[in-house]
C-alpha cells in the first residue's frame, strides 16, 4: 500500500536510524486471532495502523497513526516520541 | 531537455487554463492517493459492517433448488466478488459442508454484478466490489430420500470488508441455511447431469499468494522458542494500549504556543513600515473625532478593533471555504508533498522578500485605499478603517501569517476562527490601548529610518523561509528541478526589478506601461513557466539499498513490551498485503 512511500522517504529513514527505532511488523495478511486481539487493545479493527511507542512508555502514551500515512505524518509522530 | 518540454507543454498549457478558470489546481496536482484523515475512526469501531443470512429454496416437486447466501453490507463498506482476481483484496469464498445429503451443481453467482474498478489505486489491480445488499446463489441438488423441509446446511462464508480508507482483516463466518419454502422452477431449468457436480470447492490459495508481494522484508524469526516464551510472559492481551492519535497529541503540544505566537505576531505586525506610520495617526484621528470625550475616543478604538476582527473573519472564512472545497481535510503536510504547492510558496516568499528589501513597492495602491477610508466620519468610518488596515497589513504579515496559516490549515474550523480572532486582537491591541490612554502616543518612537531597517531585515526572514522550502522542493524534484527553479526565481526577480524600476508613477506613461508593466509581465510569465516546469521534475528513487536498510522484526505477543522495556522507541506496523 502506501507504506513503500513512507519507508522509502530519505528523511523518514534518517530519523528512524538516528533514533534507533525498533521496527516490528504485524503481518495480518491471513487471519490471526492474537494479532486481531492485539489491535483491539488500541480500539482498532481496521488496518493499516501504526503505533509508535516512546522509549519511556507507558510514562508517555504511544502515538497512533491510522489509515494511510504520509512521510510527514511519520516524521511528526517520531518527533512526538523522541 | 528540450524534448522534455515538448512532452510537458500540453500539460502546462492545460494547467494554465485551469488556473485561469479558477479550478482548484492544488486538487488537480495534489497527491490524491492520500485519503483524508477523517475522524470517523478516532472512535473505537464496534459495529460489524456485514450481516449474513442463508436459506434454501426448492423448485416445486423436484430435488433441485437454490442455496442463497445474503450479505447486507453497511453503507460506505464493500466486500469483494467471488471472482476477484488474486494479488489484491481477498475474494468472497462460500463453502458448504455436509456433502452426503446434497451437492452443489454450479458455482455461486451474485444477483447484482459487482462494481468494477479496472485499476484500483491502492491495490494496483482490477477490483470487483459489492455494495449494499447482494445475494449469492448456487444451484443445489439433494440426495434422493432426503426431506427438503428438514434440511439444514452449514455454510462457511469467508470475505473481506473494506471502505475507502482501509480494510478489516479477512474473516469467515459460519451460517446455517434452512429450508425457506418453494419457488417456481425457471423455464430454462435443466436438471444437471451427475458429472456436473461441484462438491466443496478446493481451498483458496491465499497463503502462497502472499509471498511474492510482501511489503516489508521481515527478517526470519531469529527468536528462539525460549525467547518467545519469555516475551509472552510480558504480554497481557487484556491490557489496553495507552495511545494518542497524532492529531490529539499535536493539539496538546502546540495549541497554546501557537495561540501566543499568533497574538504576538499580530502585535509585531504594527511595527511593519506599511502599518506603523499610520498607527499614531489613526489614534490621533480617533482623538480628533472624539474631541475631549475620552469615552468616545475609546469607542472609536473599539469600532476600529471590530473592523479588524471582522475582516480577519472574512479572510479566515475564505481560507476555510477554500479548504473545504478541496476536501474535508486538507492538511499542510499533505500539501507539502506537492512540489507545485511548495514551489508556489517559494515564489511567494521570495517575491515578498524582494518587496521588503525595497526592490519594488506594492504599498502605493494600498496606501491610497487607506486614505480613502479616512474620509468617512463616525464609528462606521473607524470600523472600515480597521477593515482596510487588515488588508494593508496583509502583505507585510507574511512571516507571521505564514506560520500561523500552516497551523490553521490543519485545524478544525472553530479553532481556525479562534486563531484568526486572536491574531486580529493582536493587531488591534496597540490601537485599543492608545485610544484608552491617548497620552501614550507621545511615548511612541517617531517613525523614521529605523522602520526601513526593520523592514529590510524582515526581507532576510523571507529569504530564509524560501530557502527552507527550497530544501523540500529539492528533495522532491532532484537537482535538475531545483536548479531550474532557482533560475526561474532569477527571472522572476528580473521581472520584479523592472516593475519596481520603471513602474513608478512619476515616469512617463510609455515607460510605465511598456517597461514597468508589459515587459515585467512577459518576463515574469517566463519565470512562472520555468517554475511549473521545474515542479514537474522528480528526484530519482532512493534505490533498493535504502529500503533494504530497514529490517522489520516479526511480531510475537509480548515483543513490543520487551523492546520497550529495553528503552527503545518501537514502531509497530499492523499491515497486510491486501
Amino acid at each position: 500500500m502506501n507504506e513503500k512511500r513512507v519507508f522509502s522517504d530519505q528523511q523518514v529513514l534518517d530519523r528512524l536510524r538516528e533514533l534507533g527505532v525498533c521496527l516490528i511488523a504485524v503481518d495480518m495478511t491471513t487471519v490471526n486471532e492474537e494479532m486481531t486481539k492485539d489491535l483491539s487493545r488500541a480500539d482498532r479493527k481496521i488496518i493499516p495502523v501504526n503505533l509508535i511507542y516512546p522509549a519511556d512508555y507507558p510514562a508517555r502514551p504511544a502515538i497512533l497513526l491510522e489509515e494511510l500515512i504520509s512521510p510527514q505524518d511519520a516524521l511528526d509522530a517520531l518527533s512526538r516520541v523522541e | 531537455m528540450f524534448a522534455f518540454y515538448r512532452a510537458n507543454r500540453m500539460r502546462v498549457v492545460l494547467w494554465l487554463i485551469l488556473v485561469t478558470f479558477g479550478w482548484p489546481t492544488s486538487r488537480a496536482f495534489c497527491q490524491v492517493d492520500l485519503p483524508d484523515f477523517g475522524n470517523e475512526f478516532a472512535q473505537p469501531q464496534d459495529e460489524d459492517p456485514v450481516t449474513l443470512s442463508a436459506e434454501i429454496k426448492f423448485f416445486k416437486d423436484t430435488r433441485y433448488g437454490l442455496l442463497n447466501v445474503r450479505a447486507a453490507i453497511a453503507e460506505d463498506w464493500h466486500i469483494f466478488s467471488v471472482t476477484q482476481p488474486s494479488g489484491g483484496p481477498i475474494k468472497t469464498v462460500i463453502k458448504v459442508t455436509d456433502p452426503d445429503q446434497f451437492r452443489l451443481t454450479g458455482e455461486f453467482t451474485p444477483d447484482v454484478s459487482p462494481h468494477v474498478v479496472e485499476k484500483d489505486p491502492t491495490f494496483n489491480i482490477r477490483v470487483e466490489e459489492h455494495f449494499g445488499e447482494v445475494v449469492f446463489s448456487a444451484p443445489i441438488e439433494i440426495s434422493e430420500g432426503v426431506d427438503p423441509k428438514g434440511l439444514k446446511l452449514d455454510v462457511n462464508f469467508s470475505f473481506q470488508t473494506c471502505n475507502e480508507r482501509g480494510c478489516l482483516p479477512p474473516s469467515s463466518e459460519k451460517l446455517t441455511a434452512v429450508f425457506a419454502g418453494f419457488t417456481e422452477k425457471p423455464k430454462d431449468f435443466v436438471p444437471p447431469k451427475a458429472a456436473d457436480g461441484v462438491q466443496a470447492q478446493p481451498p483458496t490459495k491465499t497463503k502462497s499468494e502472499e509471498d511474492d508481494s510482501q511489503q516489508h522484508e521481515i527478517v526470519p524469526a531469529t527468536d528462539s522458542a525460549e525467547q518467545i516464551a519469555a516475551m509472552r510472559k510480558l504480554y497481557d492481551p487484556e491490557s489496553k494500549i495507552k495511545y494518542k492519535t497524532l492529531k490529539e497529541s499535536t493539539g496538546a503540544t502546540t495549541f497554546w504556543p501557537a495561540l501566543l505566537g499568533i497574538f504576538v505576531g499580530g502585535i509585531l505586525l504594527n511595527l511593519m513600515p506599511c502599518v506603523f506610520p499610520v498607527l499614531g495617526l489613526k489614534v490621533l484621528g480617533f482623538v480628533e473625532l472624539g474631541g475631549s470625550d475620552a469615552r468616545r475616543v475609546a469607542m472609536h478604538g473599539l469600532a476600529f478593533t471590530l473592523g479588524i476582527v471582522f475582516s480577519m473573519w472574512l479572510l479566515a472564512g475564505t481560507i476555510l471555504a477554500f479548504k473545504f472545497a478541496l476536501g474535508q481535510d486538507v492538511n499542510w503536510g499533505q500539501q507539502m508533498g506537492n512540489p507545485y504547492f511548495v514551489g508556489a510558496i517559494i515564489i511567494l516568499m521570495f517575491v515578498l522578500g524582494l518587496n521588503l528589501a525595497g526592490v519594488f513597492e506594492f504599498g502605493l495602491f494600498m496606501t491610497r485605499l487607506g486614505s480613502a477610508g479616512k474620509k468617512q466620519k463616525g464609528y462606521s468610518g473607524s470600523f472600515f478603517s480597521g477593515v482596510l488596515t487588515t488588508f494593508v497589513a496583509t502583505p507585510c504579515s507574511g512571516p507571521f501569517l505564514g506560520a500561523a496559516m500552516s497551523y490553521t490549515l490543519s485545524q478544525e474550523a472553530a479553532v481556525a476562527m479562534l486563531l484568526f480572532t486572536v491574531f486580529a486582537l493582536g493587531i488591534a491591541l496597540p490601537y485599543l490601548v492608545l485610544s484608552l490612554f491617548p497620552s501614550l502616543i507621545q511615548a511612541l518612537p517617531r517613525p523614521g529610518a529605523w522602520m526601513e531597517t526593520f523592514k529590510q531585515l524582515m526581507a532576510f526572514a523571507m529569504f530564509a523561509t524560501a530557502a527552507f522550502f527550497l530544501k523540500t522542493f529539492a528533495k522532491q524534484t532532484g537537482i535538475d528541478g531545483v536548479s531550474w527553479m532557482v533560475m526561474g526565481l532569477c527571472v522572476i526577480a528580473l521581472a520584479v526589478y523592472l516593475h519596481g524600476h520603471f513602474g513608478l508613477p512619476h515616469l512617463s506613461n510609455s515607460k510605465r506601461y511598456i517597461w514597468g508593466t508589459f515587459v515585467p509581465l512577459a518576463i515574469g510569465g517566463a519565470g512562472f513557466w520555468m517554475y511549473l516546469d521545474s515542479a514537474a521534475y522528480r528526484a530519482p528513487d532512493g534505490g533498493a539499498d535504502q529500503i533494504a536498510g530497514l529490517t522489520w522484526e516479526k511480531w510475537y505477543p509480548g515483543k513490543v513490551e520487551q523492546r520497550v522495556s529495553e528503552k527503545k522507541i518501537v514502531w509497530v506496523d499492523y499491515t497486510a498485503d491486501w
